[in-house]
């Protein structure tokens, strides 16, 4: 466990995923760790494909709560900068300042894209690990 | 943990999957039993089940805010009190004071510590436990007391012996068992109801002023076994209330005897729960000094005499030594608490 947890280290940055910090949460358990991460991972590509829509629509509700559940989990698997940029969108949404929501929504789009390739190394070196 | 009982049931509520996923798991990890919801509606059914001890909710949710939900818990009438702990990404005072006053008990911030998040749901089970065991103990001693043909203050007395062996046993350490300052309290609490049981014994033999017939007896001595069965009951209703294992345990116990010899289950030794060795020589101690229609009081020394003749006997030799240690203070409240020649004074 503890080479894996090096790997983590090593492969991210720790603003991109705090790898120390989630396997606290998971209790240690880094298999548990490895599951939460999959399904989040699941959970955000879905969400983001919905933020386009809900883009599209100009459904400003919808996307502020989508922003919240993708800020929540980032939270949770310890995402910092993931979070931060939903945590901006929810914001901007809730706040109404339509003008920037694009902009929100391509930079979460970005840092989402950073953090499922990280994810993608990640599950590949666990794998390796076994 | 008692294999006994149940493991307190903690709802999480959060429509953030992942979140809810990894709370669940910590929980399960706490020792607690985890049910979840995603959304406010369907943990308010869950909650209405009345199984649910505590909850831990997401503040911002569709459908049923988690605001919305603290507000409808409190609103319902009836059902055990229902810990809350809110989780809020937004730790803001005005966020906080609204959380409270909807009716939350405690908020996290997210992301959870899970060091946190455990002292929480500590805190949380202790005023659980201390709501319950009020309520319980106030109308369990109530009943016990309303059927108790020794009335006066036996219970007073009895409560007060069991806390100086108690004290006596943990300050000496003797017992070789793991003992706190938490057990003589317990102890101190839970002995009154003892005699619980009484209630399911018919009036004319509880209440009858001669000897008993020997099936009368037999009968009598059932007061043991219901009020055990009673309690037992309770505890499966209330795993968290820890002072009902130990009442549970000294009802069904406090008629046993340290050699084998005593009802309802000819238990020796260490077979038979401390708490009830302990109550078993409080119990005695009382009968013995107290007057009855039938006798008189016998006085402190004979009474310590007819104790140390039980040393080994009736008695754990531990439990005797403490009484002996501490006996003038049972002599100092045995005079302290002794019944009023007249019920006069009860009124007051
Ligand atoms: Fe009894």
């Amino acid at each position: 466990m503890g080479q894996i947890m090096t790997t983590v280290s090593a492969a991210t940055s720790r603003e991109i995923l705090d790898g120390e910090e989630l396997l606290a949460r998971c209790m240690g358990n880094w298999d548990f760790a490895l599951r939460v991460l999959g399904k989040f991972r699941a959970r955000l590509e879905a969400d983001v494909a919905d933020l386009d829509q809900a883009l599209g629509v100009q459904d400003w509700d919808l996307l502020a709560r989508l922003a919240h559940r993708i800020k929540g989990a980032s939270a949770s698997v310890s995402a910092l900068q993931l979070r931060q940029r939903a945590a901006e969108l929810e914001h901007a949404a809730r706040a109404r300042r339509v003008a920037e929501l694009s902009t929100c929504v391509e930079r979460l789009r970005h840092e989402s894209n950073r953090l499922v390739q990280e994810l993608s190394v990640l599950e590949l070196d666990a794998c390796e690990a076994r | 943990m008692n294999p006994a009982s149940k493991l307190m049931r903690v709802l999480v509520v959060d429509d953030d999957e992942v979140t809810a996923a990894v709370l669940e798991h910590s929980l399960i990890e706490f020792g607690y039993d985890v049910t979840v919801a995603h959304n406010g509606r369907e943990a308010f059914q869950l909650i209405r089940s009345g199984e649910i001890r505590m909850v831990v909710s997401d503040w911002c949710m569709p459908e049923m805010s988690g605001l919305e939900l603290c507000r409808r818990i409190r609103e319902r009438s009836g059902g055990a009190y229902v810990y809350i702990i809110m989780l809020t990404s937004n730790s803001r005072t005005q966020d906080v004071v609204e959380g409270l006053n909807a009716g939350a008990d405690d908020y996290i911030t997210k992301p959870f510590q899970p060091e946190e998040l455990q002292v929480r749901l500590r805190v949380g089970e202790r005023v659980l436990s201390l709501e319950s065991r009020d309520l319980t103990i106030f109308a369990l001693a109530k009943l016990a007391e309303s059927r108790d043909p020794d009335t006066g203050a036996h219970l007073e007395r009895i409560r007060e012996y069991c806390r100086i062996m108690a004290q006596e046993l943990v300050r000496t350490g003797e017992t070789g068992e793991d003992l706190d300052g938490d057990f003589v309290h317990m102890m101190y609490l839970t002995s009154p109801l003892h005699d619980i049981g009484k209630v399911g014994i018919p009036d004319q033999i509880l209440l009858k002023p001669g000897a008993l017939t020997d099936d009368e007896t037999e009968i009598m001595r059932r007061h043991t076994v219901i009020g055990g069965e009673t309690l037992d009951a309770l505890v499966a209703a209330h795993p968290e209330a820890r002072f009902l294992l130990l009442a549970r345990d000294i009802a069904w116990t406090h008629h046993e005897r340290y050699d084998g010899s005593g009802y309802p289950r000819g238990l020796a030794g260490r077979a038979i729960p401390l708490c009830g060795r302990i109550a078993a020589l409080a119990d005695v101690y009382d009968a013995l000094t107290s007057k009855r229609v039938y006798k008189d009081a016998m006085s402190h020394e004979a009474a310590r005499e007819v104790i140390c003749e039980g040393r080994g006997s009736h008695f754990d030799p531990r439990v005797v030594d403490a009484f002996l240690r501490r006996d003038q203070d049972f002599h100092r409240l045995q005079r302290a608490l002794a019944d009023p020649p007249t019920p006069v004074a009860a009124l007051s």
